[in-house]
């Protein structure tokens, strides 16, 4: 408990500053619409709306499953709190999965995150469409280990990409195979 | 080499003794400030800054190449090697710094842009005269003794480690604050330069390397103050001053010295593994630039040039794709040839519909690299062409 | 911790002023039985502790001395407040293997997550202290021979010049504080299970730490409801 992530606590006060109290209940038995999808959330969550929606079970310093729903050309996949748009790497219509797996790595780092490693990017279900997904490890700027798995589709020349990312100790095995099955669930129009 | 001299870093001290208030020179190694003291203080933030530093998963504890950084920093710090604690970090920016308390931060992002010894002999000499000069204590002084603004200490420990934050508010408003005068930078150039000099390295090599890292931060308009220009503003004005006085040091002696192979013997295990944290950093523009010059810096090296067809390819401007194919192409010719460089033709080829290419593309792909953690995907592309 | 973060934070929700104001949690499964519990080992983890001096200027200064001072405080009142109970403590000054460098960072992760949620509470957590470390918190246990551990954050700032402006410069900058504002928290988690069995944060604008009677009752505060 040597410092605070500086991070952490921006989080904290952007969130704040998104409005004091804006957290809302993700009730497991309905399904949630996020943009053109729809997912089965298997859990309860908590839900923060910033300019994406982040579901979290402990509070989303700790772990984190973001809903990046209709990415068009020329947007980033969100400007973290802080940071300037124009700083921010973007999507394009005609990338291709590793170009997208590139994009979510660029947006980790200048989130703060160190040591970004991507692994095992592979073809995945997402909805009746066949997308993409791979893993993460990496740090946080307090040097605490972090892992991630997101899975993303392109249709329309948009993006549809959900990460999860939590601590590797205890919290990130605790929950992955929950955030799995939500990947699962997720239909599309 | 020349041992160490007492005498060096006397003279070192002296050249740059150009102040008006010489109580910041670092007293004699075994140092502590009096506890009441701000300096004390300060000291005391930054020793928790090492603590964490040290237990960082980020710190390259590989023995070979901490014992070649700290031979040299040992060298150009004289009787202060032993107040110099050195941690050597993986991190994929131009940055070295040493805090108030003798803790020495180097990341791998400064040994990549090193091109030789010399450059980091320079670089390391400017940082351990900021040390040597207190130079961290009299910037806290003048900040305190200014009225309105908190937080002196996160300004000082901002650089060591705690990694590329794009948090444009803070680098905005503490640049201004935790900056080097101009004073002290060219104090701790002069410094630096005394130091590496006295040892025999090339004064050509120390206005080169922070020439090439201006370079390649000034490829890029939408760049974020790195860390560690934020520290030591824009190092135009003082090229031309360290340019002049380069030329007239060259001409002392007859032959000078970078010690290359050296410096490549000690960073060649972990170019692979530091070339891929600057391209995962997405910062193409700054990309091309750097590694157009190790490129033409170390023809031979296939990563290099595969990693130049990489910023190209992602990069994206008119004109790219061709000049990413050749970079591909010609790091293939290399004996070090990275198998990465076909999956990059292949996606290039991809994208302009070149399917029966794309497809030979990553067919020797899966071949030079069977076990690529993303073949699920590539197969996948296969089937798709 | 940037110091102006956390005072930040506690100005955000508004607890600045005149008191002393602590929220002190204990998870559902405790109350623990600590006449059962005889011979258990608590590790005190070395407190992460900051006294500073707010200048007129609004800068809140770092003090080498006064912090040596209150953490001495606050290690033997919290010693001898849980010696007087009958309990084995054990001091964990340094943590340098990689695994147990982890679990303290990531306790650090979790204060702030119980933080955050008393400034906006999580629906799913409601009202309870639910929070864990994991079962890898065994090699802590294993390797210090202790059944809990107890982490201790303090920052204190005192004003010896004048009266500060209180500033809010936006999510980054800090907040000049008026007078001396204690802010800090301690938690203790299970070593069996890695639960975070009781959590206090404590946020005053009275108390100093760096005489002995006044950082003893700091640490009464700190320590209220310590469920041993």
């Amino acid at each position: 408990m040597k410092t605070f992530s500086r991070i952490s606590i921006v989080v904290a006060l952007g969130l704040l500053a998104a409005g004091c109290g804006g957290v809302t209940l993700i009730d497991p038995a309905k399904p949630q619409v996020l943009g053109d999808m729809t997912v089965m959330p298997q859990i309860r969550w908590n839900q923060f709306s910033t300019d994406h929606k982040v579901w979290t079970v402990n509070g989303p310093n700790l772990d984190s499953l973001h809903f990046f729903a209709g990415v068009k050309s020329g947007q980033p996949l969100f400007t973290p709190f802080g940071a300037r748009k124009d700083q921010m790497a973007v999507f394009d219509a005609k990338m291709l999965p590793n170009d997208v797996q590139d994009l979510v790595v660029g947006t980790l780092e200048k989130q703060g995150y160190q040591n970004v490693r991507p692994g095992n990017l592979a073809p995945c279900p997402f909805g009746s469409a066949t997308g993409f997904c791979f893993d993460l490890a990496f740090t946080s700027p307090d040097g605490l280990e972090m892992k991630g798995l997101v899975t993303a589709s392109k249709r329309d020349a948009s993006l549809d990409l959900v990460e999860f990312v939590a601590p590797s100790e205890y919290y990130y095995g605790e929950l992955s195979p929950t955030v799995s099955k939500v990947f699962a669930s997720i239909q599309t129009k | 080499m020349r041992r160490i001299l007492a005498g060096t870093l006397v003279s070192l001290l002296a050249a740059t003794g150009a102040r008006a208030d010489d109580s910041y020179a670092m007293p004699p190694p075994g140092y502590t400030p009096d506890m009441k003291s701000d300096e004390a203080g300060m000291w005391m933030q930054v020793d928790k800054l090492e603590a964490d530093i040290k237990a960082s998963p980020a710190r390259i504890r590989d023995e070979k190449l901490n014992a070649y950084v700290q031979g040299l920093v040992c060298k150009l710090a004289g009787e202060y090697c032993r107040s110099i604690r050195l941690y050597v970090m993986e991190v994929p920016a131009f940055n070295a710094e040493t805090l108030p308390n003798g803790a020495m931060v180097v990341w791998s992002g400064l040994l990549l842009r090193s091109e030789n010894e010399a450059q980091l002999a320079f670089v390391l000499g400017h940082e351990i005269t900021h040390y040597l000069h207190r130079h961290s204590l009299e910037r806290m002084r003048r900040v305190v003794n200014t009225s309105g603004f908190v937080a002196v200490f996160s300004i000082i420990t901002a650089g060591a480690g705690v990694g590329l934050i794009g948090l444009a508010a803070n680098a905005a408003a503490v640049g201004a604050l935790y900056a080097h005068t101009r004073d002290q930078e060219r104090d701790a150039d002069a410094g630096g330069f005394a130091a590496a000099t006295a040892y025999g390295y090339d004064p050509g090599q120390a206005p080169a390397i922070w020439r090439y890292v201006a370079a390649e931060t000034n490829a890029n308009p939408h760049h974020e103050h790195a860390v560690f220009f934020a520290t030591h503003p824009e190092p135009e004005e003082r090229l031309a001053a360290m340019q002049k006085e380069a030329a007239a040091e060259t001409a002392k002696r007859g032959e000078w010295a970078t010690n290359v192979d050296a410096f490549h013997d000690a960073v060649e295990p972990f170019l692979g593994r530091w070339v891929a944290d600057e391209l995962a950093r997405g910062e193409p523009l700054e990309g091309v630039v750097l590694f157009e010059r190790l490129s033409a810096n170390q023809p031979a090296r296939g990563l290099f040039r595969y990693a130049l067809g990489e910023s190209l390819r992602k990069r994206n401007a008119k004109g790219d794709a061709p000049l990413a194919a050749a970079a591909y192409h010609a790091a293939l010719d290399c004996a070090d040839a990275p198998p990465q460089a076909w999956r990059g033709l292949g996606l290039l080829a991809m994208k302009d519909g070149d399917k029966a290419e794309a497809k030979e593309d990553f067919t020797q792909y899966r071949a030079k690299a069977p076990d690529a953690d993303d073949k699920a995907m590539i197969d996948f592309y296969l089937t798709q062409l | 911790m940037r110091l102006q973060g956390i005072f930040a934070l506690a100005a955000l929700c508004g607890l600045l002023f005149g008191c002393a104001s602590t929220m002190n949690k204990v998870a559902a499964e405790a109350p623990i039985n600590w006449s059962a519990e005889k011979g258990k080992k608590v590790l005190l983890i070395d407190p992460d502790v900051e006294l500073s001096e707010l200048t007129a200027g609004g800068v809140t200064e770092p003090r080498a001395d006064w912090t040596a001072t209150g953490k001495g405080f606050i290690k033997s009142d919290i010693g001898s407040t849980l010696t007087g109970k009958g309990i084995d403590t054990v001091p964990v000054d340094a943590v340098t293997d990689p695994h147990e460098v982890q679990l303290v960072k990531l306790h650090g992760a979790v204060g702030i997550a119980i933080l955050q949620n008393a400034m906006i509470n999580l629906p799913t957590k409601g009202k309870t202290l639910d929070w864990t470390l994991g079962p890898g918190v065994t090699a802590l246990r294993d390797h210090y021979n202790g059944d809990y551990a107890l982490f201790v954050y303090v920052r204190d700032s005192y004003s010896t010049a004048g009266r500060a402006a209180i500033i809010l410069l936006g999510a980054i900058a800090g907040i000049g504080i008026q007078g001396g504002t204690q802010v800090g928290f301690a938690s203790l988690v299970d070593l069996r299970t890695g639960k975070i069995v009781w959590f206090n944060r404590l946020i005053s604008s009275t108390g100093s730490l760096k005489e002995d009677k006044p950082a003893a009752a700091t640490v009464q505060n700190l320590l209220a409801g310590l469920p041993l």
